[in-house]
């Protein structure tokens, strides 16, 4: 996907960008100061701006172009490729209307909403990247309902098996199981945090990865006298070794999927944002000519 | 109050029932703790509420979390016997036993898949709410408040803008696109946009400037004939804003870059006696035009400016000359050997007559009483040397000489008294008569004429004036004194500030002490013999320091030493149009 995207048809849009980089710090360094110092303002200026809103009308639509199925304008390939570039080349041209300057006012407004989608989208980018491989990494193959389904499985072979030792150990086993909060706050969702309790003695005690109950279950194996209990001990230490590594990995995917959706939960409506600031900023130095 | 009996088992293996009985109008059935049922595979809380004929109704807690088989539902009814897939459990409506409204088994469902997709829904950020979020908060801030402010200040505001509180927490100051100068961050201009920008959509006009500033002077005179301006008639289209431009961050009002200038300079203007401008250097900037004094009029008496070029040393070639009608010696005053300070017997400075003004760059106007009467006092009367002849109005001096020496004769007292005393012999002063055997009217007359003689021909009002002698016999006509005017402003179309060329000397506020070297710098008054002479700097003197062909240099813009705006010219939007319409015709 990298390759692909990022050498679309000989890095055409690399070359475009940088041929369009050019052009507009030629446009920059054009401005003399004669008139008045290098700003949004001269005529440089006005051209520089309407390339950035030109652009940025261009980067928007790549969200329409990718949901236009029978669309024949371009391939959507060549399309991210030109978001790509064009989206390193957009805060260039920008910085270069504005000159960097900035206040308390609907330009800067504009301004920074722009760096926003712009940051996110390097995230984003960055994200996709990365995240493939380490999702892959993280499921090893395996699919996500699979996992789900095993993780059932795992808490039914548990109780059952808890169940036929003394009742002590049938409560403690349910507990462990029923305490695994699978509904988390978005947060917990986000840090993977894993916020599973145990009840021990009439008292809820922390169960993060499984560990409390895995402790306990080694503690007790020596203890115990009759070789049953000591099968079903090792069983259920087995089976919440396992039950640990399966939580661990859905808690890591469900914190893989929330990140690869946050960047676009803040690149998407952040363009939105950043298109009526635009339209705001377009207005407002006509309004107030 | 209903009861419920409710017999489920944890898991698909497990063949015992767990069997609670519960009385509440409505269960929640969750994996979590909140539930009044727990069971551990449940993919999310639901409840269950009692229904008429022992039928129960499962409701979704959340939105789009109560999978009936397959698919997502609100709300679902299950009758007695009959039984449901919901979330991962088959929940079966059995005949409630005695003492029981309701009866329900629930059993793991093991063919429930939903449950990982279920998973996945859980409740993210949404994307499409934040989108319009961001949308409405973007549109309010960024458009509908400014532009509503606005509106509500105009004088022709509509009828609901009586409804909008005066402060906006988003005013139209939020479409500026920068600072003002710190002279217009004023109540009434920083904070009213409309004061400049009175219509929408519209460029600044003149007028927002001109209400305020209504002093400043046009740059091109009106008559386009008389101007010899004709081909500017660009200036018509230019407006106060073209040039001075707000809102520009370094905060800048005034234009410096000398391209504005030379942009038009560049050609000479004969007719003006402006010559062609390209640069600050000796090529590139014309001689400096020196403004005279010149005595005209029909009386030959009144004075006008008049603009000549001045080339270096022409003055002292006896081609420019000041007519101030006065005789002075800057070479003899600043002569230690010859004249010392009356207070202090040092050499005369340069402070001891010249004070700068306040503007730095124009000096207070010599006056008799401000600069030569300490040294020149008008004693007229040997005998009476305290008593000094009224200045500036010859027929009052002769009417003062004469009624002081008839007064001296007829007065016996002051006659004999005159008679006793020795006057004392003053250089340059007549040794005015002691005794006279006439009438007092006889030698007091006869003693008047003897002085204004002397005043007029020998030393006095002669030796610092131009007095002509006339052909009349009355003696206030005999002599005319040429006026005097000294000029006071040399380069009318230039600024020059003294204060910040005062080097190589100790400088107090008002006046130049210490060493004179500072002036004599520029001004040649050490050979200047003549009040004739013109002691100003020229061109090649400023070029020594100011030349921009020069690698270190002080480099000067236009503006530095002239403006733009001129005054006694109105406004170049004005001249221009009328410019215009002259040329269109």
């Amino acid at each position: 996907m990298q390759v692909n995207i990022l050498q679309f048809s000989k890095r055409r849009y690399l070359k475009l960008s940088l041929v369009l980089l050019g052009i507009c710090m030629t446009l920059y360094l054009s401005q003399t100061g004669v008139d008045q110092p290098p700003n949004g303002g001269t005529w440089q200026g006005y051209v520089l701006g309407s390339l950035g809103a030109f652009v940025i009308g261009l980067l928007a639509w790549q969200g329409v172009r990718k949901r236009s199925y029978h669309s024949t304008l371009g391939t959507l390939q060549g399309w991210t490729s030109m978001h790509v570039y064009l989206g390193f080349l957009l805060p260039v041209i920008v910085v270069l209307h504005t000159n960097g300057q900035v206040g308390f006012n609907v330009h800067t407004v504009a301004f920074c909403l722009m760096f926003v989608v712009i940051l996110s989208g390097f995230y984003g980018m960055y994200l996709m990247l990365v995240m493939p491989r380490l999702s892959q990494q993280n499921l090893a193959n395996e699919q996500v309902v699979d996992l789900r389904l095993a993780l059932s499985a795992l808490d039914e072979s548990l109780i059952t098996l808890a169940s036929q030792g003394q009742q002590s150990l049938g409560e403690l086993v349910n507990s462990a199981i029923l305490l695994t909060e699978t509904k988390q706050s978005f947060l917990n969702r986000l840090l993977a945090r894993d916020t599973a309790k145990v009840q021990i003695d009439s008292q809820l005690a922390d169960n993060k990865n499984q560990q409390t109950m895995i402790n306990y279950l080694a503690t007790q194996i020596p203890d115990s006298v009759k070789q049953k209990e000591v099968n079903i001990l090792h069983q259920l230490l087995t089976g919440f070794s396992k039950r640990q590594i399966l939580l661990h990995t859905l808690r890591k995917d469900t914190q893989y999927n929330i990140i690869k959706k946050l960047w676009l939960t803040i690149h998407i409506p952040f363009t939105v944002s950043l298109i009526v600031a635009l339209i705001g900023h377009v207005v407002s130095v006509f309004f107030y000519w | 109050m209903m009861s419920f009996l409710v017999q489920y088992k944890l898991n698909a293996s497990q063949n015992t029932y767990s069997e609670t009985a519960i009385e509440q109008d409505k269960l929640v059935v969750s994996s979590g703790a909140e539930g009044d049922i727990i069971l551990p595979n449940v993919s999310a809380p639901f409840t269950i509420a009692g229904e008429k004929g022992g039928a129960v109704r499962v409701k979704e807690l959340a939105k789009n979390t109560l999978f009936v088989g397959e698919k997502t539902v609100a709300a679902q009814s299950i009758t007695q016997d009959n039984s449901v897939s919901v979330n991962g459990y088959i929940i079966t409506v059995i005949a409630p036993p005695v003492g029981f409204d309701h009866a329900l088994n629930l059993n793991v469902d093991k063919t429930f898949k939903q449950q990982a997709l279920s998973q996945r829904q859980q409740k993210s950020p949404s994307i499409r709410w934040f989108s319009y979020s961001l949308f409405i908060i973007t549109l309010l801030v960024c458009l509908v408040l400014p532009i509503t402010s606005f509106m509500t200040q105009q004088d022709s505001a509509p009828e609901w803008a009586a409804l909008i509180p005066d402060k906006l927490p988003i005013s139209d100051a939020f479409f500026s696109s920068g600072p003002l100068v710190s002279a217009h961050q004023i109540p009434s201009i920083g904070d009213k946009c409309i004061t400049c920008h009175q219509t929408p959509f519209e460029m600044v006009p003149d007028q927002s400037c001109t209400q305020c500033h209504t002093n400043s002077g046009g740059h091109i005179p009106l008559s386009n004939d008389e101007s010899g301006m004709s081909g500017f008639n660009h200036l018509a289209n230019l407006r106060c804003a073209d040039c001075h431009r707000e809102h520009n961050q370094p905060v800048s009002l005034v234009q410096s870059n000398n391209a504005l200038c030379v942009d038009c300079h560049q050609q000479a203007f004969e007719k003006n006696d402006l010559g062609a401008v390209v640069a600050f250097s000796k090529q590139g900037h014309p001689n400096f035009g020196i403004d005279l004094l010149v005595l005209g009029g029909a009386n030959n008496l009144t004075w006008t400016k008049q603009h000549q070029t001045w080339h270096q040393a022409s003055s002292r070639d006896g081609g420019l000359v000041e007519q101030s009608n006065l005789k002075f010696s800057h070479e003899m005053h600043m002569n230690p050997d010859k004249v010392l300070h009356q207070t202090t017997s040092q050499s005369l400075a340069c402070a001891d007559c010249h004070q700068l003004s306040s503007d730095n760059e124009h000096f207070t106007p010599i006056t008799m009483d401000n600069a030569c009467r300490d040294c020149h006092a008008l004693s007229f009367d040997s005998f009476e040397p305290d008593i000094e002849l009224p200045h500036g109005n010859t027929y009052s001096a002769i009417v003062a000489m004469q009624a002081h020496f008839i007064r001296q004769f007829s007065d016996p007292n002051l006659r004999a008294l005159r008679a006793q005393k020795k006057a004392r012999r003053v250089p340059n002063k007549r040794q005015s008569l002691a005794t006279c055997e006439k009438s007092a009217l006889a030698c007091g007359q006869e003693e008047s004429v003897k002085e204004l003689n002397f005043q007029f021909q020998q030393a006095g009002c002669v030796t610092c004036h131009v007095v002509n002698k006339t052909q009349t016999t009355s003696i206030f006509d005999q002599y005319t004194v040429m006026p005097v005017k000294l000029n006071n402003d040399w380069y009318r179309s230039a600024k020059f500030n003294h204060r910040t060329h005062f080097v190589n000397a100790s400088v107090s506020d008002q006046h130049i002490a210490g060493s004179n070297n500072m002036c004599l710098d520029c001004h040649d008054v050490m050979h200047s013999s003549k009040a004739s002479d013109i002691l100003m700097p020229n061109k090649p003197l400023c070029l020594t320091c100011h030349d921009q062909t020069l690698e270190f240099s002080a480099q000067l813009q236009c503006i530095d030493c002239h403006s733009f705006h001129i005054d006694g010219i109105s406004y170049p939007h004005e001249n221009a149009v009328a410019a215009k319409e002259i040329n269109d015709e």
